[in-house]
């Protein structure tokens, strides 16, 4: 036992006397430039709940407008239906208003698959029409991009050890480690950024044989499994997640459908 | 203002409020991230995208309380991203020494250092990082499988593997120096 505590003081001593004391003000300074640019990872539902009590006020009554305005734009065409003679047709009009939404704007990408019903409008997009090689810094890339298959240039790796407390159904979605992409351009640049990536294991390419090598790689975000996603277990010592919030986090992955090697 | 004040304005945006979060917690990550890498270049990357993915992140963390804690697991993962963005880039990397090792006719704590120094540099990264979380952050082993998402007996192997490697370095160490002394006796 004393063997062992003299060993453990030793180390710990040594430790304590080899770390800085201090970073260096560089480090600091560039990740507050960087930070100055970036923007925050918020859902839906945080965006809408977060902001000043004032900002959230004035959503309130907005809403409150909308909902008055609705309710008495129906009201009316209550009024003006037995005019018509045909109350079906309003109904119908109504019923049927967003099942053929296209997700998102995207005329520069590859054409769009059969398009999800998407859970909130195109509000993600930083730039019109989105543009792949900014994909990274989309606030809500879901919402940006849709399903719609992007195709592009990237160095893959393995992903590692990615950190996901808590437990989740299906797990490859809401916790990507199937690898990572570095944008081929980026991949020698400090910093730069990386897209962990899933892949369905149902379906999806075998990708661990193209690991540390470029490839052309196509995916989407808003995969169709994200609308099943939800928390099994919750984070130790927090409250579970909303299937609203659960969901909204899985359609933010990049799901891999198909990799190319390309020649080196 | 306190850390939970800190944490909670600058979850909801507040940018003036990070950086004083941020400039409050950099010497410490950059003190793990240094003892888990060994190399300062990786230490000030690895630090600095912690800073930049913790405001990016920030809202998604629940409770302020625990800012600590996610802070280290986003070091710890920045620091493993560090090491294999590095391993791509330099297939060969080679980890020069922080400072010359001491040689000949050093104290015998200056031979432990080295000893220790050699040692530790060997060892992988997850066993550094299980050892630094420990030994020199002071976490429990609960506390470190948490923060690098490992179940327990996981972390109890890699502390223990890395002490038993630790030990015989040092052990080779005194059995070279006992030589060196015996035959300039």
């Amino acid at each position: 036992m004393n063997r062992n505590n003299d060993f453990n003081h030793t180390l710990q001593a040594w430790l304590r006397d080899e770390a800085p004391s201090q970073a260096s003000d560089r480090v600091l300074n560039a990740a507050l430039e960087r930070v100055a640019t970036e923007p925050q990872r918020r859902g839906w539902l945080q965006r809408a709940a977060g902001g000043s009590t004032v900002t959230r006020l004035t959503r309130a009554a907005a809403l409150v407008a909308v909902i008055a305005i609705a309710l008495f734009v129906g009201l009316q065409l209550g009024k003006l239906a037995p005019d018509v003679g045909e109350p079906s047709q309003s109904a119908e009009a109504s019923a049927s208003p967003t099942a053929s939404l296209s997700p998102s704007p995207t005329p520069s990408l590859a054409p769009s698959t059969p398009a999800l019903p998407s859970l909130s409008p195109v509000v993600g997009c930083l730039d019109s029409p989105p543009d792949v090689k900014v994909l990274y810094d989309q606030a809500d890339r879901a919402a940006c991009f849709g399903n719609a298959p992007l195709t592009f240039d990237a160095h893959l790796a393995a992903a590692g050890v990615v950190d996901c407390p808590g437990e989740h159904d299906p797990a490859w979605i809401y916790c990507p480690a199937d690898g990572w992409l570095t944008m081929i351009g980026d991949t020698n640049k400090t910093g730069a950024p990386f897209l962990l990536f899933g892949v369905d294991p149902t379906s999806g390419p075998e990708v661990s044989n193209t690991f540390d090598g470029n490839v052309r790689v196509t995916g989407h975000y808003d995969d169709l499994a994200a609308q099943t996603c939800r928390e099994v277990l919750a984070i130790p010592g927090e409250s579970p997640r909303p299937a609203a919030e659960m969901i909204q986090i899985c359609r933010q992955t990049f799901v891999v459908t198909q990799v190319v090697p390309l020649e080196p | 203002m306190a850390q939970r004040e800190l944490v909670e304005l600058a979850r909801s945006g507040d940018r003036d409020a990070f950086s004083a979060l941020a400039a409050s917690v950099v010497d410490r990550l950059y003190a793990v991230a240094m003892l888990i890498l060994r190399d300062h270049s990786m230490a000030d990357d690895a630090t600095e995208e912690t800073i930049v993915r913790a405001w990016r992140d920030l809202p998604s963390l629940r409770d302020p309380d625990r800012f600590d804690a996610w802070l280290r697991r986003l070091l710890v993962n920045a620091c493993h991203d560090e090491g294999r963005r590095q391993r791509q880039r330099r297939p060969e990397i080679t980890l020069l020494p922080d400072h010359e090792p001491s040689v000949g006719d050093a104290s015998v704590g200056l031979a432990e250092r080295d000893a220790l120094e050699r040692g530790f540099r060997r060892l992988t990264p997850d066993h550094r990082t299980a050892m630094v979380l420990h030994h020199y952050a002071g976490l429990s082993l609960a506390e470190v499988a948490e923060s690098i998402s490992v179940p327990l007996g996981t972390v109890k192997s890699r502390i223990h593997h890395a002490t038993q490697a630790l030990r015989a370095a040092l052990e080779a160490d005194a059995r070279t120096d006992n030589m060196t002394r015996g035959g300039r006796a």
